[in-house]
């Protein structure tokens, strides 16, 4: 609403909810300050230094000053109840709630790529179809997926601004999240962790397709990768390095 | 009013030197500006180091004195993806968004010039594994039509030279070719050439020697 022109567009089921988050919380918090900026800066001027006058000493002890500041209190603490509450809902809906999946993706993370293994046409990851992509994230537009997020290396987030969604990856664990893309595109993928010196160009893409055209790339893509593994790759042999 | 602002001394002397420097830069950097080099090279050394050593730890080989249009091929290859952009080639997928960081030929010319001026360092060995360097000269006989009897390399052949590189690099190089990798980038004929090349090595033992032959080459 307010901040529209501000962020970027918006391609996830939730990322209303979050861009109305941020909305609530400038607003909340533009109230009181656009207040105490006035009070404050109005004061230096009221009270400046006049000739003949003398400052008054006060040690705002007295319930008569004292009363201001509890005042203040009561409509701020209220705006930050309304806000943990609005943010833990949506907390909630984003990375506490899995709801059912529809289809999945392994992303991995290392410095400085993301490799997408999308499930071939059986729809399922860890079989020989699967289509593995650098820095390329295909999917299908009204299609609940739940990602794995894993890192090879080091700490890095996986972050999809259109989708409103960032999330760390840790070395060791595999952490599952979800999404559900509502419009086509192609957007940035970025990394939001400093993760070492190529962390700046660590960027990829994401491939927002309709579930017709996402089909016939899925057809595509996993007859190549079967082909691929068919095929009689000889493996890297085990050579022990010191 | 334009006239009166450029009649001004200090602003004429620095569009002039703007104008020379301008020229300068375009000039030198041609032919591989060292000064300009050594100052972009400040990137590489994170894990190539600062005299090109390498570092098997960072998955980076060496390359002090490697010649400087197989570097310049190799940053190039590595910018658009011929090279590197594989699921498993962890150091080439570092090497991809750094060698975005050079923006211009000119640049990716300046690094390669510079690593070609630097002195050649010995890596010292790193493979456990023990090769018969006399049967490793035999496998060695394929590698030497492009590569050199003395593993020189031969820049008509787009063959890099291999005397002097580290074994793990030599070794991983060879897996990475064997289990396609790399190599397989449309726009790397040489690197498919590497592919079918290593086939030739038909197992461990001598994929081993052949290194150990290659590490006795320029003593
Ligand atoms: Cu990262």
């Amino acid at each position: 609403m307010i901040l529209d022109s501000l962020l970027p567009a918006t391609a996830s089921t939730y990322a209303a909810d979050i861009d109305q988050l941020f909305d609530v919380i400038t607003l909340l918090v533009m109230l009181p300050f656009s207040v105490a900026c006035y009070l404050f800066f109005s004061f230096i001027f009221r009270f400046r230094a006049k000739d003949g006058e003398k400052a008054m000493y006060i040690t705002g002890t007295e319930h008569r000053y004292m009363k201001w500041i509890h005042r203040a209190h009561y409509p701020v603490l209220t705006f930050d109840l309304i806000i943990v509450v609005m943010a833990v809902n949506v907390w909630y809906d984003v990375k506490q709630d899995l709801p059912e999946k529809e289809s999945e993706v392994r992303v991995i993370a290392q410095q400085w790529a993301w490799t997408f293994v999308h499930p071939g046409l059986d729809n399922t990851l860890g079989t020989a179809d699967d289509i593995t992509k650098v820095n390329e994230l295909h999917v299908s537009k009204d299609t609940l997926y739940h990602f794995k997020l894993e890192s090879l290396d080091v700490l890095h987030n996986f972050s999809v601004p259109v989708f409103r969604l960032k999330q760390d990856a840790i070395p060791g664990r595999v952490i599952t999240g979800w999404f559900e893309p509502t419009v086509t595109g192609e957007h940035d993928i970025q990394c939001a962790e400093i993760c070492g010196i190529g962390h700046g160009l660590m960027p990829a893409r994401i491939k927002i397709k309709g579930a017709a055209e996402y089909a016939k790339w899925v057809e595509r893509e996993s007859a190549l990768a079967l082909a691929r593994h068919m095929e009689e790759t000889s493996q890297p042999l085990e050579i022990a390095q010191r | 009013m334009f006239g009166k602002l450029f009649a001004h001394k200090t602003i004429r002397a620095t569009l002039a030197s703007a104008i020379l420097l301008a020229g300068v830069g375009v000039a030198t950097a041609e032919d591989g500006d060292l000064a300009r080099g050594q100052q972009l090279y400040a990137l590489c050394t994170k894990c190539h180091m600062t005299n090109g050593s390498g570092n098997s730890e960072a998955l980076a080989p060496a390359i002090a004195g490697m010649p400087s249009w197989y570097v310049e091929t190799q940053l190039k290859n590595f910018a658009s993806g011929i090279r590197g952009l594989h699921a498993e080639d962890t150091g080439g997928l570092r090497m991809y968004p750094m060698s975005r960081w050079l923006r211009s030929e000119a640049d990716q010319k300046a690094v390669a010039a510079y690593v070609a001026s630097m002195t050649p360092i010995r890596p010292a060995k790193e493979l456990e594994a023990e090769g018969n360097a006399a049967v490793g000269a035999g496998y060695y006989a394929v590698c030497s039509g492009c590569h050199g009897a003395a593993g020189e390399g031969n820049q008509g052949m787009g063959a890099p030279p291999l005397a002097g590189q580290s074994d793990w690099y030599l070794l991983s190089s060879i897996q990475k070719y064997r289990a396609k990798i790399r190599g397989s980038g449309a726009g790397d004929p040489y690197g498919a050439a590497m592919q079918a090349m290593v086939g030739t090595l038909a197992d461990e033992a001598a994929i081993v020697d052949v290194i150990a032959h290659i590490e006795s080459l320029g003593d």
